[in-house]
């Protein structure tokens, strides 16, 4: 069913000239908004589920590349159902730091903030070629929509995304891919744990990021015995320089867009509660200058099940 | 013959005490106007209601086994005593309404929105009349048991939300400048922790008389500390969105979804939090019906039970338009109407039964050896 309407209540409500029963709320999962609607303003579409009683808080906030309708017609991943299957997309991609798990209790805190701005889950729709040979169109989440104040202006690929997971302390797995000896190795994260100190210096605004992440060798493709120990050097440093540069291009891409999406100006407020009356009138002036200086310490702690290639070169 | 029979023990007065003070501050808790700080404000709050609660306490050590009515009688003699009197049960009688008022506020606005409000507030109405009726003994059971199991949920729900707290939502501290949270602190004061004030409608029928002054210290401080453990919990799951509820609680306990399994849990809880308001109710309705009913020296309150309780009902229905002005009302405007019969007029009745040097305590008393005059009475008939 689809329904329109000058206001999202007003929507809700003209849809009982289809539907036969009047609608419950609660059941909502998921509130897609597209693109264009949403670089003109989301709170507008926000409000109604903040204000009414009936939504839950943990409904999922998405923002479609394109139109929202199309979204919502194709299923995501394994159920049928496509607001469900959004539901739990959302969160397996989250879980990998491939995109925002961004509830609607996470969108009004965001919101609320009087700095940090609002990042939003992004799905678009790609075409599949199935075993049978036939075409699907399904449903994909990732990325990161930017928002300044309630307005869309930007947006993060897979690797920004991740780099804001770094710095929000949101990382909980995922895959690092280093070029090493000759082919590619991946890495599964562990463990990461993150931490932001603010700290002013002769005004200048600086944001120290200490990070601890562990991981694993999760595949390698070349055939050398990478678990000596000079070699997992090797691998650790590769792998701090690839943080790094998740790290480095979130940030840099945030500052473009002058949007806080760090939440550094709480940080700042938090560590600088006197200073901060000045620096919050011109936060959009400050945030783009700030340096970030990283502390990453990563380590591997593991290899797997085998602990050397078994195939080696003959 | 005595209007009340019953005998509460301490215990008893404590737990009252709890549910009564939680009752309505656990819907719109107090300290709000100081934001992050709100739960530094609720503990200043305890130290002032706690220097309040030493007034009228005083007063009823005074006069052991007397209500407040027989108090004012004896006091500022049977004329001026009345008004007084009187002054007293309409703040009592205003509380319930705006317990009363609150509750069906919050189920008409969240949970049965369409159940006309009427229905909803008969429903609360009836249980507490039926409550008062049944006197102050059955009532205190009633709150041993409401409060015991209430507070176990409130740690289990607060232990389900652990993994959506967010420390540094609480940070900076003291950032409210200080009239703010001074202000904010006589807020969570007279709302709830010095409404216990109600009590001295309550303490003459304590099995042992010595107990009253620790069990409402303890109460009080038990009860402000539970409140300001409600904030922390409140600033730390909702962050800066929390200033924008009605209800922050209600939202605060929205949030739990463990596994998609264990979530809606908001409606348990908000029952335990209206069988505490029922408390409250319950607890001011009898202290109204009692009161009258000793200031029109009747035999029984129990038939005033039912008429003060549609008053009740009528003023609840017609004293806000709606939830926010209620909030409004609250932090603006009660932390001053409260205060003359929190504070001034127990305070004022006290220097006055000094200055004439009224005192009906043991060895004081014309009745030696006996407790209290309530008993003393029974006896002569």
């Amino acid at each position: 069913m689809t329904t329109t309407g000058e206001t999202v209540s007003q929507a809700i409500r003209n849809l009982s000239t289809q539907a036969s029963h009047r609608l419950f709320l609660s059941h909502t999962h998921v509130v897609v908004i597209g693109r264009e609607a949403a670089e003109k303003g989301i709170y507008r579409f926000i409000d109604f589920f903040a204000r009414d009683p009936e939504p839950r808080p943990n409904i999922r906030v998405l923002i479609a590349e394109k139109e929202a309708k199309e979204i919502m017609r194709h299923p995501s991943g394994v159920e049928s159902i496509p607001a469900l299957g959004l539901y739990r997309a959302v969160q397996t991609a989250a879980l990998n730091a491939l995109a925002p798990d961004i509830t609607l209790q996470d969108a009004k805190i965001r919101l609320a903030s009087e700095t940090t701005e609002l990042v939003v889950p992004l799905t678009k729709l790609y075409v599949e070629e199935g075993i049978d040979g036939e075409k699907k169109t399904r449903v994909d989440v990732a990325g990161t929509a930017v928002f300044r104040g309630d307005k869309m202006v930007g947006t993060l690929n897979k690797k920004e995304t991740r780099g804001l997971h770094w710095i929000l302390d949101k990382v909980k797995t995922g895959i690092i891919v280093i070029e090493h000896a000759g082919g590619k190795q991946s890495l599964e994260i562990v463990k990461a744990k993150s931490k932001i100190t603010p700290e002013i210096r002769d005004n200048e605004l600086v944001v120290k990021i200490k990070l601890d992440v562990n991981t694993i060798l999760g595949d390698q493709q070349c055939v050398k015995i990478l678990t000596e120990p000079d070699e997992i050097a090797l691998l650790e440093e590769k792998q701090t320089a690839e943080i790094r540069t998740e790290i480095t291009g979130a940030v840099k891409k945030a500052q473009e867009l002058k949007a806080d999406i760090f939440g550094f100006g709480d940080e700042f407020h938090r560590k600088y509660p006197e200073q901060w009356k000045k620096l919050e009138q011109h936060w959009v002036e400050l945030f783009p200058a700030i340096k970030i200086e990283l502390e990453i310490k990563s380590d591997i702690k593991g290899t797997g099940a085998i602990r050397e290639p078994i195939y080696r070169l003959r | 013959m005595a209007l009340e029979k019953g005998r509460i023990n301490s215990t008893g007065l404590i737990m009252l005490i709890f549910g009564f003070a939680v009752g309505s501050s656990a819907l719109a808790p107090s300290g709000r106007i100081a934001g992050a700080d709100a739960w530094i404000a609720i503990l200043i709050g305890i130290a002032e209601a706690l220097l309040i609660a030493a007034v009228f306490l005083l007063l009823t050590k005074r006069f052991p086994g007397k209500t407040l009515v027989e108090i004012s009688d004896i006091v500022y003699g049977p004329y001026l005593g009345k008004i007084i009197s009187v002054i007293f049960l309409w703040y009592f009688f205003h509380l319930g309404s705006l317990v009363l008022g609150n509750y069906t506020g919050y189920f008409s606005s969240l949970f049965l929105v369409r159940t006309p409000p009427i229905v909803l507030l008969a429903s609360i109405i009836l249980i507490c009349v039926s409550a008062a009726k049944k006197g102050i003994e059955v009532i205190t059971r009633c709150g041993v048991i409401i409060v015991s199991v209430g507070l176990f949920f409130y740690l289990l729900t607060t232990f389900f939300l652990f993994k959506y707290f967010e420390i540094k939502y609480l940070q900076p501290i003291l950032a409210t400048p200080a009239p703010q949270l001074l202000w904010a602190a006589h807020g969570a004061a007279t709302f709830p922790l010095a409404e216990t004030v109600a009590f001295l409608m309550v303490f003459p029928f304590l099995n042992n008389k010595r107990d009253t002054a620790p069990a409402t210290f303890t109460g009080i401080t038990f009860t402000g500390l539970v409140m300001a453990g409600l904030a922390v919990r409140n600033t730390i799951v909702l962050g800066p969105s929390e200033k924008a509820y009605i209800y922050p609680s209600f939202h605060a306990i929205t949030t739990i979804n463990i596994a998609e399994i264990i979530n809606r849990v908001e409606i348990v809880a908000s029952l335990f939090i209206l069988s505490m308001g029922f408390l409250k109710t319950a607890v001011l309705l009898y202290g109204v019906s009692l009161g009258t009913a000793q200031l029109c020296s009747l035999r029984s309150y129990k038939p005033l039970v039912v008429p003060v309780a549609v008053l009740m009902s009528i003023l609840a229905l017609h004293n806000f338009p709606n939830p926010v002005e209620f909030v409004r009302f609250v932090n603006k405007a009660y932390p001053v109407y409260a205060l003359p019969f929190q504070l001034v007029i127990p305070l004022l009745t006290l220097i006055i039964a000094v200055i004439r040097k009224t005192d009906q305590r043991d060895g004081n008393s014309g009745h030696k050896g006996l407790r209290s005059p309530t008993g003393s009475k029974r006896r002569q008939i």
